[in-house]
């Protein structure tokens, strides 16, 4: 990829993580266009997940509450219904899974009461930095997967950056000595969700050094 | 050839004022002034005369015309344009990160004729806008008065931070303005909050309230032609004067390193 390329790429993330921050901001050019048409999603060039929107409505002061982080159940149903969108529009998507790596334990081998509480703003952490159209679920005791629609590798990684820094303040005020690993891949052109899935729990396993 | 980007992601903040009466004023100490208006909504190219409803600036980011062929002089002495173009609404949503591109590489490709290279960028951190601070040295944002505009200066600054980062090392030095100051104890406060919050990055001169640059707009002109006499006029002089051999006009390495290391832990602290 020559420099040109790699800027053009590099100045897409960073709109598109302008927007990713403020994803109501419907008085801001890049959702409403000058000629005063439908709102301009200039990333979205595929089919968006469904998101209860009412027509027509500018959201520049809507206030809305975040999607529901899904349980593990609802985050299978996502991910077999995302493979046949996948399967049909050649949409890039990204998983990102976080783990809290607990250092001290209770009798049991797990983490204690005390440390557990940290999962709650964790959560919400990684709801708030997504998107409304990116599904975030808890899987297992201290894991989380984060499902980034209309999102390649680098806007996963800046995905990743952005929550690493979001739980640090959080992860330095907890009782107990916490790590967070990450990990993510890309799914689209030939890697289906599920592999993706895995690559990036390999990769938050190698992630336990950060 | 110093180039600037005026930006800031609140509608009404004073941009198109500021660059198109900072670019006047320049141009009466006798400097050469390029403003090039990458606002679709053209306001720059309405007050310098010269709005335009074909695609040249369009033509010229897609590659099939250069930028300086697209310079055309105005009735304001030393101050050449660039128009805007309403097709830039169509690129931005066709291009997307080529168009930050074909922005920057415009920019970069300008002949040295001109001091100052002023950009009028639209009212958010879209492509366009992307595309002129990839492009330039210098970030000037202009600031109301008012505690909803202090409220949205740290995240611009932090954005621009970032996009130094990623994407313009060359972008070298960030300029507050206060704007549309006017003698009440709440824009006191708010300068003086800017002033704390931002240290030396805002400059001393204030732009006070004036009924006459919004007379001189209706009249074309620029508020230094219209009404030389009144404060703006004044004020806007003034930050010419400042911004051309003021402490921000030094440039050398040692302070844009130096003042970049200052100015990254204030922009994290306040996101």
């Amino acid at each position: 990829m020559d420099a040109d390329s790699r800027l053009a790429r590099a100045a897409e993330a960073f709109v598109h993580d302008i927007e990713r921050q403020e994803p109501d901001s419907g008085g801001s050019p890049a959702a409403v266009s000058v000629d005063g048409g439908e709102r301009a999603q200039t990333h979205d060039r595929g089919e968006r997940s469904p998101a209860p929107r009412p027509p027509g409505r500018v959201h520049s002061l809507g206030v809305a509450d975040s999607p529901p982080i899904l349980t593990a159940l609802e985050w299978a149903a996502t991910v077999h219904s995302e493979s046949a969108r996948l399967a049909r529009y050649h949409r890039p998507l990204a998983i990102v899974i976080v783990c809290l790596d607990w250092q001290e334990h209770d009798g049991s081998g797990g983490p204690s009461e005390d440390a557990l509480r940290l999962l709650r703003p964790v959560g919400q952490t990684l709801r708030r930095q997504a998107r409304a159209s990116d599904r975030v679920a808890r899987l297992g005791r201290d894991s989380f997967a984060i499902m980034l629609m209309e999102t390649a590798d680098l806007g996963a990684a800046v995905y990743a950056a952005r929550v690493r820094d979001a739980c640090r303040p959080w992860l330095a005020a907890a009782p107990v000595e916490v790590d967070l690993r990450l990990g993510w891949a890309v799914a689209g052109g030939g890697a289906m969700i599920d592999t993706a899935v895995l690559a990036a729990l390999a990769g938050a396993r190698r992630d336990s050094a950060a | 050839m110093r180039t600037v980007a005026v930006i800031n992601r609140k509608g009404g903040s004073g941009k198109t004022t500021t660059a198109v009466n900072l670019a006047a004023a320049l141009g009466e100490r006798g400097k050469r002034v390029l403003v090039i208006d990458l606002d679709p909504q053209a306001s720059a190219s309405d007050w310098l005369g010269n709005r335009r409803s074909g695609r040249q600036l369009f033509d010229a980011l897609v590659g099939t015309r250069e930028l300086t062929g697209l310079v055309v002089p105005t009735s304001v002495s030393g101050v050449d344009l660039v128009p805007s173009s309403p097709w830039l609404a169509t690129a931005e949503r066709t291009l997307l990160g080529d168009l930050s591109v074909a922005i920057a590489r415009a920019i970069e490709r300008l002949e040295r004729r001109w001091a100052f290279v002023i950009v009028d960028c639209p009212p958010t951190l879209s492509y366009l806008a992307v595309g002129a601070l990839a492009g330039v040295q210098e970030a000037l944002i202009p600031v109301e008065a008012h505690a909803i505009a202090l409220s949205g200066v740290a995240p611009v600054l932090s954005q621009i931070v970032r996009l130094r980062s990623d994407l313009n090392p060359r972008l070298n030095w960030v300029t507050i303005v206060p704007c549309r100051v006017s003698r009440t104890r709440h824009a006191r406060t708010v300068v003086e909050g800017l002033e704390q919050e931002f240290g030396e990055l805002v400059t001393r001169t204030r732009i006070r309230e004036s009924v006459r640059v919004a007379e001189a707009w209706e009249a074309r002109q620029p508020v230094i032609g219209f009404a030389p006499e009144s404060s703006a006029s004044a004020d806007y002089r003034m930050l010419a004067l400042e911004l051309s051999e003021g402490p921000n006009s030094m440039h050398d390495d040692r302070v844009s390193a130096s003042w970049w290391r200052d100015l990254v832990p204030l922009a994290a602290a306040n996101r």
